[in-house]
């Protein structure tokens, strides 16, 4: 918290500078949080999205079930004040049998100061996009092939759900395709995981599932295909799930458009239509927001050049400054020779203090800044047990 | 499938502009939805006076639609007593947008940045506003519509400006107190700086103090009421009273607030008396943690150029008097060395920093719309 400026002094300045700053930001808890957080029933059939905890999180289309609730054993102080980490098990039912899987885990409060990374924003994966990574949020999804069945071991919701399988006599494969999606920031975060039955995709689940057979086979590969198209749309009502913003229903990924590679700029461009034809934009706006709309989706992407940054921007700086130095030197001296000793004796040494100096301070401001990027959050999901 | 494509581009495009605008002279109260976000209404109703574009545009932002200007205003009798301007976007973006200038400004009676990174941030301010004369389309269209009507139109108003930004979007709430209202005359200023309300000259004047304070306090409760909103988290069971001078001082207890949100969690059995004592021992001894800031990008350019050049000066001491072996002259290059080059430093890594290098969007960034009364 920084207060440029109190011409007086408030009651609740007051105090000392951390519980000022927990004072000053309620961070919206007490609003809509704790009251609502286990609302769930198990049994209960939902559609379009459920409160789990802080946030919303999207269904596709569709009812589901609600076959286990509980919170995970997770504990980090170090995150403050966030109650517990809620979980929900949400099943898909069709013909007796098990066809898809969430998995949903959500603070139950919201917490100051951002969550961390997840080891599953790390790969391998068949399809990883981390969206964004800061230091207070994160923002990714995969695809992945998981394997697990009634018997499967997992956090408390996880076997609730399995006894209401086994209640219900229900059937579920053993191998899931699945979409997993992180969305965090400075107050909420969310994890959620989409396991899908290959049936869905007219795919037998008893297939080989490694990447090399989806690879060599156009069948499987068109439906984990058909997962990743559904996977980076449904990204934004994740989104806006943490925002507990509307969210309209998607449909089921192996029923959903997948054939479209962008639809997230799809719903922008029609987004901008929609605000030219009431009026509300002109024709110029709606023509350069157009445009600017096929490049603002962020995708971190891992530095590649074999030069760091610092070292590319000495380059940078030396292919001018020497020239600059010869002419202060050249100045000076009135002579060549010593001009250009001189220049070319600080092109050599202010290299070296250039690179440690920028690295210095670009690591001292990274960890400054992303406070908790080594921070991993992760929870129990099922059959993968604690990972954290 | 081209019916899919169009059934799911219709799913997703309703999805994303919902609202429509609001109509001239339309009342509204509590909590008003407003493009995803919920801004909420102090106490009776609000009369809408504009809804319209602001007029204010930046590409490098992304695709935002446009950013919405909303003024309302709250009645007593023929008297507007309070005006509340709403400034946000239409559409989301992904990559963040930045803080009000006014908060980081010295000279207001409040200003307080809760926490501001490249993506996300919160703050609020208490300043005072001339509408002497008022140029933004808006705020003239604001004005016409009160004078169509009758109602009084104060020309100095106490105003408690809020911000609120995340990754997607922006909620720019100012509301515009008339010191009438509080019992304190009207005050025949054309300029900001020439205004009783200036902080340095409040020390004089009891009554303007006791607004400005209770307005102070009040802003510090709305501040966290706005930045619920933007992630829609405000239910109609809260109500938020005016400011009231009577009522300075009572800041709400957030901590205690959330203190009994775990004791309702314990009490639910939702965590154990384990995790609620561990909990409620960190808030107590710590509150809900830091909130923390991230400097901008010619801060941190600075401090770069300081620490390089102080290093880059001592070395060149010995490389300049080993090549020309003189004091005099050793000391006239340090002396050009030092201004030239730290110039032309700080000018290349801002340079670098903008159009060449990895971009530190985590870097805060300072935008500001149009406002009624900016600039006089």
């Amino acid at each position: 918290m920084r207060t440029a400026h109190v011409r007086f002094t408030l009651d609740l300045y007051s105090r000392r500078r951390t519980a000022l700053a927990a004072a000053l930001f309620v961070a919206a808890g007490w609003f809509a949080t704790a009251s609502t957080a286990m609302a769930l029933a198990p049994g209960e059939t939902v559609a379009e999205a459920i409160q789990l905890g802080a946030v919303h999180i999207p269904l596709p289309a569709g009812q589901w079930v609600v076959a286990g609730v509980g919170k995970q054993t997770f504990d980090m102080p170090a995150l403050g004040a966030y109650g517990a980490i809620q979980s929900a098990v949400l099943l898909r039912i069709e013909n007796e049998a098990v066809v898809a899987v969430l998995e949903a885990n959500a603070n139950a409060i919201p917490v100051n100061d951002g969550w961390g990374r997840a080891k599953s924003c790390t790969g391998p994966h068949l399809h990883l996009i981390t969206r964004y990574k800061s230091g207070w949020e994160t923002g990714c999804q995969f695809v992945e092939v998981s394997n697990f069945g009634p018997n499967a071991v997992g956090p408390t919701a996880w076997e609730r759900a399995r006894a209401f399988v086994e209640a219900k006599k229900l059937t579920m494969p053993r191998t899931w395709l699945t979409a997993g999606f992180r969305a965090s920031d400075r107050q909420d975060i969310v994890d959620a995981r989409f396991h899908f039955s290959p049936a869905l995709f007219a795919m037998n689940e008893a297939a080989d599932w490694t990447a090399e057979a989806i690879a060599a086979d156009p069948a499987r590969h068109a439906a984990v295909q058909a997962l990743i198209g559904w996977t980076s749309a449904y990204d934004a009502s994740i989104e806006r799930g943490l925002r507990n913003q509307a969210i309209e229903p998607s449909p089921m990924p192996n029923l959903a458009a997948y054939a479209r590679s962008a639809p997230l700029l799809d719903a922008k461009l029609a987004a901008l239509d929609r605000l030219l034809r009431e009026g509300r934009i002109s024709q110029a706006e709606y023509l350069t927001q157009s445009k600017v709309a096929l490049t603002e989706m962020p995708v971190v992407s891992p530095p590649t050049s074999m030069f760091s940054n610092a070292v590319r921007k000495n380059l940078s700086f030396r292919s001018f400054g020497t020239f600059v130095d010869y002419g202060i030197a050249y100045i000076v001296t009135a002579n060549r020779a010593i001009s250009t000793g001189i220049a070319l004796t600080i092109n050599s040494t202010d290299s070296v203090w250039f690179v440690m100096n920028d690295q210095y301070w670009d690591d001292y401001y990274a960890r400054l800044n992303t406070h908790d990027s080594e921070r991993v959050v992760d929870f129990v999901y099922i059959g993968v047990g604690a990972n954290s | 499938v081209i019916l899919r494509l169009l059934l799911l581009a219709l799913l997703l495009c309703c999805g994303q502009v919902r609202a429509e605008t609001l109509a001239r002279g339309a009342v509204v109260h509590g909590i008003l939805a407003v493009d995803g976000k919920q801004v909420v209404l102090p106490a009776g109703d609000w009369t809408v006076a504009v809804d319209a574009p602001n007029g204010w545009t930046n590409a490098g932002l992304g695709a935002f639609g446009y950013i919405r200007t909303i003024v309302l205003f709250h009645l007593q009798g023929t008297r507007i007593d309070a005006m509340l301007e709403i400034n946000g976007n239409v559409l989301p973006t992904a990559d963040g947008w930045g803080m009000a200038a006014d908060c980081a400004r010295a000279d207001l009676i409040v200003a307080v940045v809760r926490y501001r990174a490249g993506w996300d941030g919160s703050c609020f301010f208490v300043n005072h506003t001339i509408t002497a004369s008022e140029s933004q389309p808006a705020w003239r269209a604001a004005r016409d519509f009160a004078a169509s009507n009758g109602w009084r139109f104060s020309t100095t108003w106490l105003t408690a400006g809020f911000r609120a930004a995340n990754r997607s979007d922006i909620v720019d709430a100012r509301f515009h107190f008339a010191p009438e209202g509080f019992g304190i005359a009207a005050e025949p200023v054309g300029a900001w700086a020439r205004s009783a309300w200036i902080s340095s000259r409040l020390d004089s004047d009891p009554a303007r103090l006791a607004l400005a304070k209770a307005v102070g306090d009040w802003a510090v409760n709305y501040s966290t009421l706005l930045d619920a909103g933007l992630k829609n988290r405000l239910t109609d069971v809260q109500v938020v009273a005016m400011p009231d001078v009577r009522a300075a001082g009572k800041v709400e207890g957030l901590i205690e607030h959330r203190m009994a949100e775990l004791e309702a969690m314990r009490a639910g059995g939702a965590i154990t008396p384990l995790d609620f004592e561990t909990q409620a021992t960190a808030l107590r001894q710590s509150g809900l943690g830091s909130s923390s800031t991230a400097p901008d990008i010619g801060s941190i350019t600075a401090v770069k150029a300081l620490s390089y050049r102080v290093i880059v000066s001592i070395s060149h001491l010995f490389v300049d008097y080993y090549w020309t072996g003189n004091y005099v002259a050793a000391g006239a290059l340090e002396v050009l060395q030092i201004t030239i080059n730290s110039a032309k430093f700080y000018f290349h890594e801002l340079a670098w920093a903008k159009y060449v290098g990895i971009p530190r969007g985590d870097a805060a960034r300072t935008l500001d719309f149009a406002y009624m009364g900016a600039g006089i």
